[in-house]
């Protein structure tokens, strides 16, 4: 497992604080996971209409990694700073690529990218720490650049984040597809990812 | 895979997505349940068919689980909170105590493509009836009736 | 990182083909390519089991057929 120091803006104080990045998500993530997000998450969600409540609100990262963690292609990844868990994301690497331009080539895939209940403006207004979301795409890019597939990457966003994705991070928008609850496919080529990396978009 | 980027790099980035929501990632519908309004309907009948059943049997969520061969916490989530993402392998193992179709139990788990449009009318009618009272009553026993006889019969 | 192991692989003329018109299309090395190979067939064996089957769809004409797997 490999570890990379990244950095995350402190909004209490407008600090720039270490975090650690993983590679891999262990035990020690998941209870985490389950001691904290679970009740803050469970809190939230309960107190709204369940269309309401936040699309990810009900994924259980446990079970959801007990089944692929054995398999070569898929990779987890964990974000903690100041010892709490920050972030957690599955990608997989057997996808491919639906842009004409890069169609057929091999993607790493998205599968599940969340923050903590407390980084969400939704839940806590000011969010304690922001940036997880382009670290997590970052390290998506990388992975893409490592495995030989020039940084392209693809997911399907959760509808609140459709902005964060086309607008931050620079994917081109593919529109819904049926086959994943018509949530709307978004992709990124290799010139696309280059920009992200300099921080272009 | 390891970052080698500087503190800058990060620092901008952080001001760039602001207080953006980031989740992205769903379940082809097959792999895993997703709850929708619809969905979280068929899960509490589920729960409550679950409960009853055993309750009718005069088994606690022990004796259920164990003649499954589950967990018992997995029952118990199954009965009390429908926002629980079940086991296919749960599912699975209680239907085949309960000797009804497994693929409508799925159905019902929001683990499979509903196939059974009056399924979930059936669920709602039946989770509309049944009240977890410590007996059943000859309401709910009926109701219960209906119910299996449902999730039995193929088509 | 974890160790890596090197391996010596004899391929026919024919598979040597495909494998290098593999890489051009998936603009991959040819290891990247036996790579990918690899981590799509332990992901498909895990998911076929008794009674299961991979299917492939064309939505827009509505038809799909089995691809047959080990």
């Amino acid at each position: 497992m490999n570890e990379s120091i990244v950095y995350l803006l402190k909004t209490e104080n407008s600090t720039f604080v270490k975090a650690s990045l993983f590679d891999q998500v262990t035990d020690d993530h998941l209870a985490m996971w389950n001691n904290e997000w679970v009740p803050v998450m469970k809190k939230h969600a309960g107190d709204l209409k369940l269309k309401d409540a936040p699309e990810d609100s009900h994924w259980n990262w446990k079970k959801k990694l007990a089944q692929v963690e054995h398999l070569l292609s898929y990779q987890s990844f964990a974000l903690v700073c100041e010892g709490v868990l920050q972030g957690l994301m599955i990608v997989s690497n057997v996808r491919s690529a639906k842009i004409q331009e890069q169609f057929g080539k091999p993607v790493v895939y998205v599968e599940f990218v969340s923050t903590a209940p407390w980084n969400r403006a939704e839940i806590n207004k000011p969010v304690k720490y922001r940036g997880v979301g382009r670290v997590f795409i970052l390290a998506a890019i990388e992975s893409s650049r490592e495995m030989g597939y020039g940084g392209r990457v693809g997911l399907h966003s959760l509808p609140q984040a459709e902005r964060f994705y086309e607008n931050k991070c620079g994917f081109k928008r593919l529109g819904p597809e049926s086959t994943h609850q018509n949530l709307c496919y978004f992709e990124m080529t290799s010139s696309q990812a280059d920009l992200f990396c300099q921080n272009m978009k | 895979m390891k970052l080698n980027y500087p503190k800058e790099w990060y620092e901008k980035s952080a001001l760039i997505e602001g207080d953006d929501e980031i989740g992205a990632g769903a379940p082809p519908v097959d792999w895993c349940a997703r709850e929708d309004e619809g969905g979280i309907e068929s899960r509490i009948a589920l729960g409550q068919f679950v409960e009853l059943w055993r309750r009718d049997k005069g088994w606690n969520a022990e004796r259920l689980a164990s003649e499954a061969g589950i967990d018992t916490v997995e029952v118990l989530e199954l009965e009390k909170d429908p926002r629980h993402e079940p086991e296919p392998d749960a599912v699975y193992k209680l239907s085949k105590v309960f000797g009804v179709s497994s693929r409508k139990m799925m159905e019902l788990a929001g683990l499979v493509q509903n196939r059974n449009p009056y399924l979930r009318e059936e669920a709602i009618r039946f989770a509309a009836q049944a009240s977890p009272l410590s007996k059943l009553t000859d309401v709910e026993q009926q109701s219960l009736e209906a119910f299996v006889s449902a999730l039995t019969l193929t088509n | 990182m974890s160790a890596k192991r090197t391996m010596t692989l004899n391929l026919t003329d024919r598979e040597m083909l495909v494998l290098e018109q593999l890489a051009a299309k998936k603009d991959l090395s040819k290891t990247g390519v036996m790579k990918l190979a690899l981590r799509l067939l332990q992901t498909v064996d895990e998911r076929i089991e008794p009674g299961k089957k991979l299917v492939v769809e064309d939505e827009s004409k509505n038809e799909k057929s089995e691809l047959v797997f080990l």
